[in-house]
């Protein structure tokens, strides 16, 4: 009877300590999306409004004409949208052939791809600007899209080499004395038994190329410039200003809140395979 | 005959295996392989790119000695060591903590898992954005509530600068930590858990003798890979306290961006982002040597008992 108690009790903590890591992990972001629909003069009350007339002001003023929000959103969706779907098909190839072709030298190659995942981005910058600079590529979204693309091979390629192991190896056995070659088993038998982890891997690139801003500051302004780069030179210290940003931070959340969740399921056995096995 | 085709076979797998890994390969090998060489020969060169005419003239090892012995860029390398290791122990510690919350049977176990782990899954440039909006001296919620406890804490002066930088990377990627931590944890064998609890071994006992050393390759793989992305940072300082005041939070990662495109010094941007990579490798090495050497000794004192 007592132990019940005292088990009760422990119960009890537990459910109290996962809402406080709830609540540390989602606040600051649910603040400034609370934030998002408060008018200016809320936004700027000294004491926090948790109860307010919400507006949708702070969304229509960051589209409107002058503030050409739309440009940059549409330059982010397609900038992390084809370097994902490029990224997850050339590393499905590569991974099916690392994982089950083996060609000479897999070995090496997987190592190396490995290695190449260390790197960090910061060093590619000042060739691939001048690179940029001297062939019209500065400030486009194809000059983006490159460098993500190659950015996200490497953990893509790994990611999916182990969900192409983990299936069984009879599949490709049958389908080869039923007379399909490699190309016809990878595509029409083998891809679509590893859609949960495509979602999975997708989700990694996806959230790379839509978050990042060390590549995208330098190597775009006005023209191609996605969401990250807008945002982080929002004028911060006026305090009006809060509302918009806030607008602009939804619009960046939302998209990978909804992915998140969406594949989540894949996910945490995905990593867990990813980067710990072997 | 028999064996020819199938020779032919083996090699025509052989080309197709080659094939497949093609895009990817050339992708790496000219959009990141071919500019890291290009990156180190910059580093030894010096170059004013403003200056349409110049070419990079081979210099040496000058670069590297002239960052060596500049205060500004050693205490650069100072901020960069102090913010990793301070990010990366929070992120450690509360990332176990939170894993083993979130590891047991529980009712929308998969929601929880995935609210607690959104964080890592956001752009910087948004966190950084949040906390300056919850830290604002004048209308910030958090301020208001300190000033409540009659605490009135200036973010952003020299001293508070590092910690918010801190803080906002702890609160984004801990959860990074957690999950890797939490993949470890459901890994682990339950009957191995059970039996020392019915040996009698209490909870702490469990976790110390039982539960850490089963996941110790995640821990490992979570400083690895904390270190690696820690050391890289540049959104949050750039956005919350542009490398400031005075320089104060001015890690690598914004050295190098200012070095490189305020200044046009192109040779000791690249040569600073060399010694970048050095000095990840370095802590890196020095985190798995350690602990598998703690490991050792622990395997030795349990030999000589």
């Amino acid at each position: 009877m007592k132990d019940l108690r005292r088990s009760k009790i422990a119960e009890l903590f537990i459910g109290v300590m996962i809402f406080a890591a709830i609540t540390a992990s989602l606040f600051p972001i649910l603040w400034s999306v609370i934030g998002s629909f408060k008018s200016p003069m809320d936004i700027i009350s000294i004491k926090p409004k948790f109860v307010f007339r919400p507006t949708l002001e702070n969304f229509v003023d960051i589209f409107s004409s002058n503030r050409p929000l739309l440009r940059y959103l549409y330059n982010s969706v397609i900038i992390s949208v084809t370097s994902t779907v490029l990224a997850v098909f050339f590393a499905s190839l590569a991974g099916y052939s690392l994982a089950r072709i083996r060609p000479r030298g897999y070995n090496f190659i997987s190592l190396s791809m490995v290695a190449t995942r260390v790197l960090p981005p910061v060093v590619i910058i000042v060739p691939i600007f001048l690179f940029y600079s001297n062939t019209g590529l500065l400030d486009t979204q194809i000059g983006l899209i490159l460098p993500y693309l190659a950015l996200n091979i490497p953990l893509a390629t790994w990611m999916m080499r182990s969900f192409f192991i983990d299936l069984p190896e009879e599949l490709e056995e049958a389908a080869s004395i039923d007379g399909c070659g490699r190309l016809a088993t990878f595509f029409i038998i083998i891809l679509p038994l590893t859609a949960p982890g495509i979602a999975a891997t997708s989700l990694f690139c996806f959230i790379l190329a839509w978050n990042d801003l060390v590549l995208a500051l330098p190597l775009t302004s006005s023209n191609a410039a996605p969401l990250p780069v807008v945002a982080s030179m929002a004028r911060a210290e006026e305090g009006l200003q809060w509302g918009r940003i806030g607008a602009i931070i939804c619009i960046m959340v939302v998209p990978v809140f909804v992915f998140t969740l969406a594949v989540m399921k894949f996910m945490i056995a995905g990593l867990a395979m990813g980067s710990v096995k072997e | 005959m028999a064996k020819s085709s199938l020779s032919k076979m083996k090699r025509i797998d052989q080309r197709t295996g080659y094939l497949f890994l093609a895009p990817a390969v050339i992708t790496l090998l000219v959009v990141l392989i071919a500019p890291l060489f290009t990156s180190l020969y910059l580093s030894f060169t010096k170059w004013n790119y403003l200056d349409s005419g110049s070419k990079p003239e081979f210099v040496g090892l000058d670069n590297y000695t002239k960052i060596l012995s500049n205060p500004y860029d050693l205490y650069s390398f100072k901020v960069t060591i102090m913010y990793v290791l301070v990010a990366v122990f929070f992120q450690l510690l509360l990332g176990l903590g939170i894993a083993l919350l979130i590891s047991r049977e529980m009712r929308a176990k998969n929601t929880i898992r995935a609210l607690i782990l959104f964080p890592m899954m956001i752009s910087d440039v948004v966190a950084a954005l949040c906390f300056r909006y919850i830290l604002h001296p004048d209308f910030g919620i958090v301020n208001y509530y300190l000033r409540i406890f009659g605490l009135n804490v200036e973010w952003g002066n020299p001293t508070t600068a590092f910690l918010i930088i801190v803080m906002a990377e702890v609160w984004q990627n801990t959860s990074f930590a957690a999950l890797i931590l939490l993949a470890g944890l459901l890994g682990l064998p339950s009957e191995r858990l059970e039996a020392a609890q019915v040996d009698g071994a209490g909870y702490f006992q469990r976790f110390w003798h039982i539960i850490l050393p089963a996941i110790k390759p995640q821990i490992l793989v979570v400083i690895i890979f904390r270190i690696m992305f820690t050391i890289r940072v540049f959104a949050q300082p750039w956005v919350l306290t542009a490398g400031g005041p005075s320089d104060r939070t001015s890690v690598l990662g914004i050295n190098i961006y200012r070095r490189a495109f305020r200044y046009y010094e192109l040779g000791e941007a690249n040569a600073l982002a060399w010694l970048l990579i050095v000095l990840s490798m370095a802590l890196i090495l020095t985190f798995v040597l350690l602990l598998d050497q703690r490991e050792d000794r622990v395997k030795e004192r349990s030999n000589v008992s």
